[in-house]
């Protein structure tokens, strides 16, 4: 797998002084931007166009709310920051994919495969997750209250401090994921293999 | 610039590639397993590994070096002069460097392993087992975690926050995310108070 220096790159806005970084790869802060809804619609219609894979692109702190980009391939590409609430992904792939501090409540994620991932600090209450391959993908912090794992191999993936109260992980591999520190009130772990996870200080009260 | 990652099913400790866009030469962080895998990943995207950077010499993230020496005629650079009984350039903290035409910053920073060293290129810091998702490494002794736990505020937390961690184990993560949210040494946690 490989990521494309661009998209790392953070560049700034292209706005002659302003040292703010460029919003959602449009060349130039949301401030700046001379038209930010223009630029929103034009990713929603490329998003929703036929188009099945996408690599290195950057959609960060974009409101992509409710959109649906079921079976879609995306590599390498950022959406730090978005807002997907109520956003479909079913069956879609992630690879190394940045999906931190987004909002992603009441998502459907279901049958997806997400490797080597970065979500920290996003919500996924009740979100769904069903059915998917999650291999060692950052979800440290997230707020996953009412979200569903169920019948998913999480292998190695972290959820150090994450809030997963009332969550389902039924039938899961956990197998060397981490739940240090979380909060796993009404936890369900039925059919799965918590004995091979980390879950040392989790407050399951 | 172009960053792969490589995930061996053995050991399971991450390896890392640096390399052009278009091939040619290229860096290789942590050789812990030189794979069927991770050679065809060299090789289909045309590169020659020119440089090794390891991290430190626990045989986990360095094994592969055996490997590697054999089919590539690699500098090896480390925080000490020999890994794995090859010889090595030690590389200093604060030093930048040249490697396979990428500039490498080096920091040093003490717990882990005498030979810890973290090494940033681009916008990437790869820091081995001194900090990885939501954890630091293990030491020996709690004093050496003390220091530790120390140095990572002075030396990795004045980083931007965007700086990406790309870990010896574990999934990447950030310079911002690590402050906000490694139980050990972040600022808070998710859990409401009882």
């Amino acid at each position: 797998m490989y990521i494309l220096g661009d998209v790392y790159e953070y560049p700034n806005c292209g706005y002659s002084g302003c040292s703010d970084k460029s919003w959602a790869g449009s060349g130039f802060c949301k401030k700046h931007h001379p038209s930010p809804e223009n630029h929103r619609r034009a990713v929603i219609e490329e998003l929703s166009s036929g188009k099945r894979s996408y690599e290195g692109r950057d959609w960060s702190h974009l409101d992509l709310s409710g959109i649906d980009l079921s079976g879609k391939d995306f590599h390498y590409c950022r959406f730090s920051g978005a807002v997907l609430k109520g956003a479909i992904f079913n069956g879609a792939a992630f690879l190394m994919c940045f999906l931190d501090d987004t909002d992603a409540s009441d998502c459907r994620f279901e049958h997806i495969r997400m490797m080597n991932g970065l979500a920290a600090g996003a919500d996924f209450s009740r979100s769904s997750f069903i059915g998917s391959d999650i291999i060692n993908t950052n979800f440290i912090g997230i707020s996953a209250i009412k979200a569903i794992f169920d019948e998913s191999d999480l292998f190695y993936s972290r959820f150090i401090g994450a809030n997963l109260q009332e969550s389902s992980f039924r039938d899961c591999n956990l197998k060397r994921v981490d739940f240090t520190e979380s909060l796993l009130r009404g936890v369900a772990f039925n059919d799965s293999n918590p004995e091979e996870a980390y879950i040392p200080r989790a407050d399951f009260s | 610039m172009k960053i792969l990652s490589h995930f061996p099913a053995i050991g399971v400790s991450n390896t890392y590639l640096i390399g052009p866009d278009n091939g040619g030469d290229a860096v290789l962080v942590d050789p812990g397993q030189f794979d069927v895998e991770l050679l065809n990943l060299i090789e289909d995207n045309g590169f020659y590994i020119k440089a090794v950077l390891a991290t430190h010499d626990h045989g986990n993230h360095v094994q592969g070096l055996k490997t590697l020496l054999k089919i590539y005629n690699a500098d090896i650079f480390a925080g000490s002069d020999h890994v794995l009984g090859f010889p090595s350039t030690t590389v200093n903290d604060g030093e930048i460097f040249r490697a396979a035409g990428f500039d490498v910053e080096v920091q040093y920073v003490i717990g882990h392993s005498f030979d810890s060293r973290i090494y940033k290129v681009g916008t990437v810091l790869f820091t081995g087992d001194i900090i990885s998702a939501g954890r630091c490494g293990t030491t020996l002794t709690t004093h050496n975690r003390e220091f530790m736990l120390e140095a990572i505020k002075e030396k990795i937390f004045p980083y931007d926050d965007e700086i990406l961690i790309f870990p010896g184990h574990g999934p990447p993560t950030s310079v911002g995310i690590e402050k906000k949210w490694n139980p050990e040494i972040g600022s808070r946690t998710n859990r409401p108070e009882y």
